[in-house]
């Protein structure tokens, strides 16, 4: 009878626990997985890159591939449809490389919502057409250009405290917003 | 490079039982079951066995025999202060071969930190341990870990990741002191469903000060869920 039960619960648990979970994931690829399309757009846009790091992410269903690289001392980050279409260009920053105006928005929005708060990355999200992002590239042409900022923040306020990632439009007013969820890390604590 | 980190993790305890005064070599399984039982409060619990393969002592032959060393059951309830902060106090209830049972008071404070590609752990933890006859030993204990994914920026299900852990430990029995040491290094897998399955090796080494210096090198293999 007692290796019945505790048959049942080793069986039970994991079954229980696969139900519950949104797939997120992002693995590293070889740079010939990536789509040719892909690779093309981004050798004609960052001439004289160094490294490429690719990686395929899976994402509640959408699938995507992303290039990480570092270009005139700044950590890149280029999304592509499965096709190999550029999708954006996501550039991270530092809180002091933003504009005054931008940081005051943030810190006003920061402040009004939230007792404390810290941040942990900024991201300048550039989205566009292909030729519109490559012309943003190559001549600093910003027509057809949608720019926003993606930051991961640690905010106490009223709705707890949280990790947070906020998307803010390019003058620094919040879109939307979502919860972090930090994978498990009793491993590391018992 | 799992291949590469599964061959320096088994060679490991070989290149060690050639060394020291005395040494051990044995199996470590765990099993540990992690869940909410309300908002910030969360409820652990965990079992863990040493099961001896072989001692040695320097200058002497090996002698390879199966035995239980001991047992754990540990219960932990645990306040989170932040997502990075948590205070917990728990329980341990120790089965000893060849000594008496133990009872074992555990309190802990733990900071985690993200890292960009890895994060890091720290583990502040004070305990104190009752058995018969014996004083109470009284220990401090600081375990810094850092977890690093092997295929991508940020661990997600499905992959494999390598965790490196270091715990200083100091006691204190009847005015007597002792420093112990405990290194781990595993091959971890997040899979489905915030479930990890981890292994590696648990290399201990204390009595640093005495002649009979000791290593215990432990395969240590375990299961950690949270539900």
């Amino acid at each position: 009878m007692v290796w019945r039960i505790v048959c049942i619960f080793f069986v039970w648990i994991p079954i229980a626990a696969f139900g519950q979970e949104k797939i997120e994931r992002e693995y590293r690829v070889k740079e010939k997985e990536a789509p040719r399309e892909a690779r093309e757009w981004l050798n004609d846009a960052f001439e004289g890159r160094k490294r490429v790091k690719w990686f395929r992410e899976e994402t509640s269903g959408k699938s995507s591939y992303e290039a990480k690289f570092n270009w005139e001392e700044a950590d890149y980050s280029v999304e592509f449809d499965l096709s190999g279409k550029v999708e954006d260009i996501e550039i991270q920053k530092n809180w002091e490389d933003l504009l005054d105006s931008l940081r005051e928005n943030l810190q006003a929005y920061f402040d009004e919502n939230y007792r404390k708060w810290r941040i942990e990355k900024i991201q300048l999200q550039f989205s566009g057409s292909p030729d519109d992002l490559e012309d943003l590239i190559d001549e600093d042409e910003m027509e057809g250009i949608l720019s926003r900022y993606e930051i991961e923040y640690y905010g106490e306020g009223d709705d707890g405290k949280n990790l947070w990632e906020g998307t803010f439009d390019k003058d620094g007013h919040l879109i939307d917003k979502r919860v972090i969820i930090i994978p498990p890390a009793d491993n590391l604590f018992f | 490079m799992i291949r590469i980190v599964w061959i320096i993790l088994l060679a490991l305890p070989m290149e060690l039982m050639g060394q020291g005064r005395i040494t051990n070599f044995g199996l470590f399984p765990e099993f540990q079951l992690g869940f909410s039982a309300a908002e910030n409060l969360k409820i652990t619990g965990k079992i863990e066995s040493q099961l001896g393969m072989v001692d040695k002592v320097a200058h002497e032959q090996a002698d390879w025999r199966y035995y239980h060393n001991q047992t754990d059951f540990q219960g932990f309830i645990g306040k989170s202060l932040n997502p990075f902060v948590a205070i917990t106090g728990g329980y341990q209830y120790r089965l000893e071969s060849g000594s008496d049972n133990s009872h074992r008071a555990i309190q802990q404070i733990s900071f985690l930190q993200r890292k960009g590609t890895y994060q890091m752990a720290h583990r502040f933890r004070t305990d104190q341990t009752f058995a018969p006859d014996d004083p109470i030993e009284y220990r401090f204990r600081y375990q810094v870990s850092i977890e690093i994914p092997l295929e991508g920026q940020s661990l997600d299900p499905g992959e494999f990741y390598l965790v490196v852990s270091d715990e200083p430990i100091y006691s204190l029995q009847s005015g007597e002191s002792g420093l112990e040491n405990r290194l781990v290094a595993a091959l971890g897998h997040l899979s489905k469903g915030k479930q990890k399955f981890q292994a590696g090796i648990d290399y201990r080494t204390d009595r640093f000060f005495d002649a009979a210096f000791r290593q215990r090198t432990w395969f240590k293999f375990g299961w950690y869920l949270s539900l």
